[in-house]
């Protein structure tokens, strides 16, 4: 996922001034190597993007708008629905929930809030999809970024999201436009313009029905993917016992 | 150059049964122990100078070139047999192990003995060079290629669909690399038992790639083999 170098160039003059490259690398954490391959190439990663945005204080989301490709992702913003925080609960944090209302009800409150791990666990990207989307959003955002179907599914299976692939899923969708940046993990909760705690609120607020029906899909799609990496492993298995 | 290559080949296998001597001690894969083994002992008759002193101690009646045929059958016998049940192919297993595929193995192990005995081989020839001109001659060759060819096309498909599926990059090159020298096998083993002009040039590529190939695909396996996660 790329922008153009002319226009990186561009926007680096007017956010750094006349710092010098390797200023701005050091700052940024990137090697001056890399910063010098991608100018060459003429296309310069979102990542390269986002490290120097923040090493300048810059908010990512008003960068990144500087592009033409993302130029409506800062007036984009939405709050996220409860349902696309839910989405980035992750399974564990789920089910401890469930488990911790199971006890207070038996046991008497309990004060202790749980303190939820980061947002963008194992799954996130597809829990996201599932979350905003139509049944064929998939299809539709392959579609309209014109990449094969099973390009995406292996993005999504691989728990990643290309910026311009997350970006245009939103605006399918119609959520915030910076919220699939948070599910694939290249956003903070914070830079996306999510309230502190919203996740936490969300999970308290979802009755228990709800959250019990939204664990029993996960744990089915965890299932199917224990399945399939049983399966690869039986298959590697097979091979170093009778050739290794 | 080619007196090289043979040597070289002859090191690697005798490296390779070595290597695997421990293992066959401890009744781990002794089917592919045989396999080099059987490799070595074939890989040695095909070097002239060895080829004449051996035969020559058995009575230099070309017997040694049967001994070398029989033992590329079990080399491809007992290779084949493994990389189908490895790649999880009933199928070829069974073409390989089954009773079609012993059929085929002793249709070409008494077609190698018939057509011996129905020829003329007096003084050790490396090859069966002098005698190229008898018809018999001409059928054992025949018969010694094509087993190979059989066995290495059973194990075309489930390397090819190994290779094609979606398992870890080092494992699918691992497979490419077998399907390939198995693929060069077959060729090899065609062009043989075809009557055309044998182009020498070609022939001698196609036969070293293809034990490069299967030894890369048999190396790649083993440092997968070597890196795999112990604790599950």
């Amino acid at each position: 996922m790329t922008v153009p170098a002319k226009a990186f160039q561009q926007w680096l003059a007017g956010v750094a001034g006349t710092t010098s490259h390797a200023a701005v690398c050091r700052a940024a954490g990137i090697k001056r190597s890399t910063l010098a391959q991608q100018l060459v190439r003429g296309r310069v990663s979102v990542a390269t993007v986002a490290a120097v945005s923040r090493s300048l204080q810059l908010p990512v989301v008003d960068s990144l708008s500087a592009f033409a490709k993302f130029n409506d992702l800062a007036t984009g913003l939405k709050p996220p629905t409860s349902a696309e925080l839910l989405s980035q609960v992750s399974d564990t944090d789920l089910l401890t929930e469930i488990l911790k209302r199971r006890q207070r009800s038996d046991a008497g409150p309990d004060a202790a809030v749980l303190e939820l791990s980061p947002p963008h666990h194992r799954a996130s990207v597809r829990t996201w999809l599932d979350a905003v989307g139509p049944a064929d959003l998939r299809a539709q955002v392959a579609r309209e970024v014109g990449i094969a179907p099973q390009n995406l599914s292996t993005q999504i299976s691989g728990n990643r999201l290309t910026a311009e692939l997350a970006v245009a899923s939103a605006r399918i969708a119609g959520v915030g436009l910076a919220n699939g940046l948070v599910a694939s993990g290249f956003l903070s909760p914070g830079e996306a313009g999510w309230l502190p705690g919203a996740r936490s609120v969300a999970l308290r607020q979802t009755p228990d029905s709800a959250l019990v029906l939204l664990a029993a899909e996960r744990l089915e799609s965890l299932g199917r993917t224990l399945r399939r990496i049983e399966a690869d492993t039986d298959a590697a298995q097979k091979v170093w016992e009778n050739l290794g | 150059m080619t007196a090289i290559l043979q040597w070289t080949a002859l090191a690697a296998c005798v490296i390779c049964t070595l290597w695997r001597f421990p293992a066959m001690r401890q009744g781990r894969n002794r089917g592919l122990f045989w396999a080099f083994a059987m490799a070595t002992v074939s890989v040695a008759l095909s070097i002239p100078a060895i080829y004449v002193s051996v035969d020559g101690l058995l009575g230099g009646v070309n017997i040694a070139n049967v001994i070398l045929r029989l033992s590329l059958f079990t080399v491809f016998f007992l290779l084949a047999s493994k990389v189908a049940a490895a790649y999880n192919s009933p199928l070829a297993r069974r073409m390989i192990r089954g009773p079609v595929g012993l059929a085929v193995l002793i249709l070409c192990s008494a077609g190698i003995w018939i057509t011996y005995f129905a020829s003329d081989l007096h003084g050790s020839s490396p090859g069966l060079t002098l005698f190229a001109e008898q018809p018999s001659v001409r059928a054992y060759a025949w018969f010694g290629k094509l087993y190979l060819a059989y066995a290495a096309l059973c194990t075309v498909f489930p390397t090819w669909r190994a290779a094609s599926s979606g398992r870890p990059l080092l494992d699918r090159a691992a497979a490419m690399s077998l399907c390939a020298g198995f693929v060069l096998v077959f060729a090899a083993s065609l062009v043989q038992m075809t009557p055309w002009e044998d182009p020498p040039q070609l022939l001698g590529i196609l036969s070293f790639a293809s034990i490069l190939l299967v030894t890369a695909g048999l190396a790649m396996v083993w440092i997968s083999f070597i890196r795999r996660p112990t604790a599950l």
